[in-house]
């Protein structure tokens, strides 16, 4: 699943490409405004789950005579096993599946830059020790770590995820900085502001961090995506967010068994996890076609 | 050219040793050890349990267990599966090829269907046939594996065999019966895996295109009178580059993501096999399959570059 | 031919269905070379499916019901227990590999005569030395079988003559042919005799073995079926059915999709869940079948990582009963198990109550179980939700395993049912093996907890005495300890329903564990399939007299006796 996609942030511009050449502004904003506004959409229903959802997501409204009822008026999403509305752990799931895949991509994105900053500007012996740890790390399955991490450690809590999430997803990031701030450390004004006595950090935030945004911009909303994937296989696999919080994919893994008979536990989950994935790979690639051109080091 | 395969081969040691130390000492610190599940050991003595836990040497320290499992996996021992009742080498032997058929399968159909997908598209660049496909390949690279798996195995069971590598009647037919056999039993997993990777590969050969079209050479080529096809096979072979890296990293994620498949469709290769061995603590056998993943990973990656060089002469170095 | 079950819900997905009418063409024109089909009750196939694979058939080291399944109809035991499951003397035994049986005068010794016409399924006969052989590998330390705590009693076994072995023991107690007879399947010591004992239990014998049983082993495909055959020169009568294949689906949707497309016979682990879609389902039927288990919430009666202090919360008994009288425990059955359970009555399955109108239990009473609270001092300061008393809140973590999907959704029953009796829950869903070594370092407040027991009930010695190696909850009680050991030297059956009653109801009174549910455990398996009534000590224990109706035979049943390619 998510593995095949994980991969290919790790070259997020060798397939960089527009015909385009150059891009106005309005069809920059018409082309990001769409998955923008998806995306948006989705962020706002998470955050107003509580005054969208009908039902309390943990209450068991009546665990013998309303467990495991197909959709209806009432239940929109049907009920699962425990008597729980299935449409309010849906509200409920895009607030844990959003956090976890924003929260761990944001760090991931930290950790990324600084290491990826650092080898490049201090550049010699340290860029070629950091590089090749990088190399090693690059070559561990990321899949394999998170399930034996997850299936091992001590009920993994919603913080320890984020992080193990984080933490096995910032060697293509650090690449790509690396490569990006060479690039601009080669041109006239950071020579210039270089010469004038600039320090190396304050050069960093001032000058180059800037330059590095839409990058970081593209393979955040790439990463969000991919992480939302992840995490759902993670939970379909009962090693990833743990009940009773409600995540798409574990609503997923308590349908797995019955998907004849209560279709409604996999079908809506799954494609509340699909139109997200789609919303946020959609972004990447508009922003990719919007700011690859002016960022692709010649 | 020799040396530097010698050294990447290197690398790759390098990573198998580094990856499996991590693995140990990861697996090691984790609560429990394979003699801690209760479901499955109530009644056992605890004098028994100790027994049962030095006969494997895990009442030693974690420093002794290392030395010595790292002595053995050099000498090509890996070691003993507690979940499996057997040496690890045996079950990796016979999973490591169930894994790799599918996987192999897959990798070269998804590499040759999304190849032609995105050449297509590159040469029919903003029609409305290539707008639609794209967004199609978007929502294909989009779906959860896992939950696409599900849902094959819904609509298209009984049609076609639920799982397995073979009916568990074979072995009675004659050989023509169990070719095609297996070659039902392949349609599954090999849709749900295909699919996707034809998305992924597609995306990034069309944009590799588009991008090829831009570039001066193809230009100079117009100019000087080439016909369009002649043209597009430039273009084609020139845009392989960018497919053929992701193809190496691609192949890693292959390895990775027959878990969910396997899981699924009961494939009994590696994914399944691990899934197996970290629901019952099978420290050897995790350990084994985090060498040979990460081993397979980086050969991937190397077959990738040394793919490229050949394409690109470019790259070759002096 | 390719047997496809009707499915109900055919209009449904006509657009995939339209896409896999090419695949369903090439699999229509499967056809084999069949053998011809025989008309008595004897023959046919029946594939099982099979969520876990048995890491080993060698008997003194399995652990798992998958491996006892496959064991039980490859190796025999001397005698097998009665339907009635009674252990005391040798009360409606059957014959196995032991035709007759003669106790000595002081009842200390009793000599087993085996089957002459008994044999391996390499040839050689059975011997007194294979009785011999066997009892020496399942006590030795080397081995490290976990049963050779349940042979403490036997002395030891010697050989009176090449047919004849004698089991000595060394107390009189009522269940010492149950000692002798229910643990040990007996081993072929030709083939085993010249292996260190060490290296018995990595020995390929255990994937390959060889036994008396009415089937013999066939093959072993790691990680997809493992098949055995009707053995045809079986000195108690070949095994009706040709052919028993346990397929090994690790995933329980896909196991249950392809029982229900027709590709299976016969699955044991059916969940509540997929009831419907059996009764649904023309080729299938359900059978429910006694389980000797029963689930309950184990309290650590110590405070965490001690053996002495008492739990600030669970110390105390009448928070104990209050916890047990605030939990409707008909209506969570209903829920998890629906038809397939019932409310466990004491801390043994009914079955092995021996009666169970005697028993007084603790009433569903909210409004007594708060008031118990009260008296205990946890009260409800206005505006908090959880109780407390002398600055400790009623809150406590309840551990389930991951594997069990009952004791999970017991887990989040519970927290809602004891919430509004002020009891802040918090759950934690731990693979089995964390549990585990929580449990076992004392590191927890309460865990769902499951027993699986023997029909001696042997095990709850172990159990529940304060010297027990499995009182995992630390429950230590004095009288308890001296009504079960008068229970078990009890030898009239009468007086013994009784003294088992006081041991059971002390259990009841003291609530070491939350008592929650006793599990019937449906197997569903198709219809064409003949068999005798399934035991409680598992359902595989007539397997050899198990057939298919011969007017309803399919493709697979028709295959015959031939060996594989």
């Amino acid at each position: 699943m998510t593995a095949t996609r994980m991969t290919t942030n790790d070259v997020p511009f060798s397939g960089m490409a527009s015909m385009t050449g150059t891009v106005t502004s309005r069809r920059r904003n018409r082309v990001i405004a769409a998955p923008l506004l998806l995306i948006g959409t989705l962020v706002l229903v998470a955050v107003a789950a509580p005054l969208l959802a009908p039902f309390d997501p943990r209450v068991q409204s009546d665990i013998v005579a309303l467990k495991s009822l197909g959709p209806s008026w009432t239940h929109p999403f049907g009920t699962d096993q425990l008597s729980r509305d299935v449409l309010t752990r849906v509200l409920y799931g895009a607030r844990v599946s959003l956090r976890v895949a924003s929260l761990s991509v944001a760090l991931s994105l930290f950790i990324g830059t600084v290491y990826g900053a650092l080898a490049a500007i201090v550049g010699g012996a340290v860029d070629r020790v950091l590089m090749r740890t990088l190399d090693v790390l690059l070559a561990l399955p990321r899949l394999l770590w998170l399930l034996a991490v997850t299936a091992l450690w001590d009920g993994m809590p919603l913080g320890g995820l984020i992080v193990l999430l984080a933490l096995t997803s910032w060697y293509g990031v650090a690449r790509i900085v690396r490569g990006e701030v060479q690039a601009q450390l080669r041109r006239e004004y950071t020579l210039a502001a270089r010469a004038l006595g600039v320090r190396q950090a304050r050069l960093f935030v001032r000058h180059l961090l800037p330059q590095l945004i839409p990058v970081l911009a593209i393979w955040a909303s790439i990463g969000v995506a991919q992480t939302i994937g992840l995490e759902a296989g993670l939970s379909f696999l009962g090693l990833g967010v743990q009940p009773p919080d409600a995540s798409w994919g574990n609503i997923m893994q308590d349908g797995a068994s019955v998907i004849d008979t209560q279709w409604w536990l996999t079908l809506f989950p799954g494609l509340a996890t699909l139109l997200t994935v789609i919303a946020c790979n959609w972004l990447g690639d508009a922003l990719r076609d919007v700011f690859a051109p002016e960022q692709v080091p010649a | 050219m020799a040396s530097r395969i010698a050294g990447r081969l290197f690398l790759c040691v390098v990573v198998a040793l580094v990856a499996s130390t991590i693995a140990f000492v990861v697996l090691h610190l984790a609560p429990g050890d394979p003699f801690t599940n209760i479901d499955a050991s109530a009644g056992t003595p605890p004098a028994i349990v100790e027994l049962q836990r030095a006969q494997r040497g895990l009442d030693r320290p974690i420093a002794e267990q290392y030395v010595r499992w790292l002595g053995n996996t050099a000498r090509g021992n890996f070691g003993w599966s507690t979940s499996k009742q057997r040496p690890v080498a045996d079950v990796l032997r016979e999973a490591i090829p169930r894994t790799l058929g599918l996987m192999g399968l897959s990798f070269v159909l998804s590499i040759a269907f999304g190849v032609l997908l995105g050449a297509w598209q590159g040469t029919h660049a903003g029609t409305r046939a290539d707008r639609w496909s794209t967004f199609l390949a978007l929502i294909t690279y989009s779906i959860p594996e896992f939950w696409l798996a599900m849902l094959l195995l819904w609509w298209l069971v009984p049609l076609l065999p639920a799982g397995g590598i073979t009916n568990d009647n074979a072995s009675y037919y004659g050989t023509m019966w169990q070719l095609r056999d297996r070659a039902l039993h392949l349609i599954l997993p090999l849709l749900s895996l295909t699919l996707v990777g034809t998305a992924v590969i597609a995306r990034f050969q069309r944009a590799a295109m588009r991008e090829v079209f831009a570039e001066l050479f193809v230009r100079t080529a117009r100019a000087k009178g080439l016909d369009e096809p002649g043209v597009r096979r430039h273009a084609l072979r020139a845009a392989l580059l960018p497919v053929i890296t992701i193809s190496g990293l691609y192949f890693q994620s292959v390895f990775a993501g027959s878990v969910f498949v396997e899981k699924v469709f009961a494939w009994p290769g590696m994914g399944l096999t691990l899934l197996e061995g970290i629901g019952r603590r099978d420290y050897n056998l995790i350990a084994a399959y985090v060498i040979v993943g990460s081993g397979m990973a980086a050969l991937g990656n190397l077959a990738a570059d040394l793919l490229r060089e050949v394409a690109d002469p470019r790259l070759r170095r002096a | 031919m390719i047997h496809v079950a009707p499915r109900t819900a055919v209009a449904r997905h006509v657009g995939a269905r339209l896409c896999a009418l090419a695949l369903a063409t090439l699999a229509s024109c499967r056809n084999g070379d069949v053998p011809k089909a025989a008309t008595s009750d004897v023959g046919g196939t029946m594939i099982i499916v099979q969520p876990a694979e048995p890491s080993t058939l060698f008997p003194p080291k399995a652990s798992q019901v998958a491996e006892f399944a496959v064991i039980h109809s490859l190796f025999d035991k001397l005698a097998d227990i009665g339907p009635d499951l009674s252990v005391i003397g040798d009360k409606g035994y059957r014959p196995r590999l032991a035709t007759s049986w003669q106790w000595s005068s002081d009842s200390l010794s009793i000599s087993f005569a085996l089957d002459p016409k008994a044999h391996w399924h390499d040839g050689q006969p059975l011997r007194a030395d294979d009785v011999k052989y066997t009892f020496a590998v399942y006590t030795a330390d080397s081995v490290g079988s976990g049963y050779k705590s349940s042979l403490g009693n036997i002395d030891s076994v010697t050989v009176r003559d090449s047919l004849t072995a004698v089991f000595w023991f060394k107390r009189r107690l009522p269940h010492q042919f149950f000692d002798a007879t229910y643990h040990m399947y007996v081993l072929p010591s030709h083939l085993l005799a010249s292996i260190p004992m060490s290296q018995l239990g990595d020995d390929p014998f255990g994937r390959q073995p060889v036994g008396t049983g009415r089937f013999r082993f066939a093959k072993w495909d790691a990680g997809a079926r493992i098949e055995i055959l009707a053995d045809t020169t079986n000195a108690r009568g070949r095994a009706k059915l040709d052919r028993v294949v346990w397929t090994l689906v690790h995933d329980y949707g896909a196991a249950t999709i392809k029982l229900f497309a027709g590709e299976a016979d016969f699955y044991e682990a059916i969940r509540p869940d997929n009831l419907p879609q059996v009764a649904r389902a023309p080729a299938l039927r359900l059978e429910s079948a006694p389980a000797l288990q029963y689930g309950f919430l184990d309290f650590n009666l110590h405070a965490r990582g001690s053996k002495s202090t008492p739990h600030p919360i669970f110390g105390d008994v009448r928070v104990r009963r209050a916890l047990a009288m605030a939990v409707d425990r008909p209506r969570l059955v209903r829920s998890v198990l629906d038809s397939l359970g019932s409310v466990a009555l004491a801390y043994a399955p009914r079955a092995l109550i021996p009666d169970t109108t005697s028993l007084v239990q603790l009433p569903y009473n909210v409004a007594a179980a708060r008031a118990l609270l009260d008296s205990a001092g946890w009260t409800l300061a206005p505006g908090d939700s959880v109780r407390t008393h002398d600055g400790v809140r009623l809150a406590f973590e309840i551990m389930a395993p991951s594997s069990s999907l009952t004791r999970t959704r017991y887990a989040a029953l519970l927290q809602e049912q004891l919430r509004p009796l002020g009891v802040g829950i918090s759950v934690r869903i731990l693979e089995g093996a964390a549990m585990g070594g929580r449990v076992l370092s004392h590191n927890f407040d309460s865990f769902l907890h499951s027993w699986d027991m023997t029909p001696g009930r042997l095990g709850m010695a172990e159990t529940w005495t304060s010297a027990g190696h499995d009182n995992l909850g630390g429950y230590a009680s004095a009288a308890f300890d001296a009504k079960l050991d008068s229970a078990y030297t009890t030898f009239d059956a009468a007086n013994s329903a009784r003294v088992w009653s006081h041991v059971f109801q002390q259990l009841i009174d003291d609530q070491p564990g939350l008592l929650l549910y006793e599990p019937h455990t449906p197997v569903a398996m198709h219809r064409r399939i003949r068999n005798p009534p399934l035991r409680a000590n598992g359902w595989y224990m007539d397997l050899a007299d198990w057939s298919v109706d011969p007017t309803q035979r399919i493709e697979r049943d028709r295959i015959g006796l031939g060996s594989p390619r």
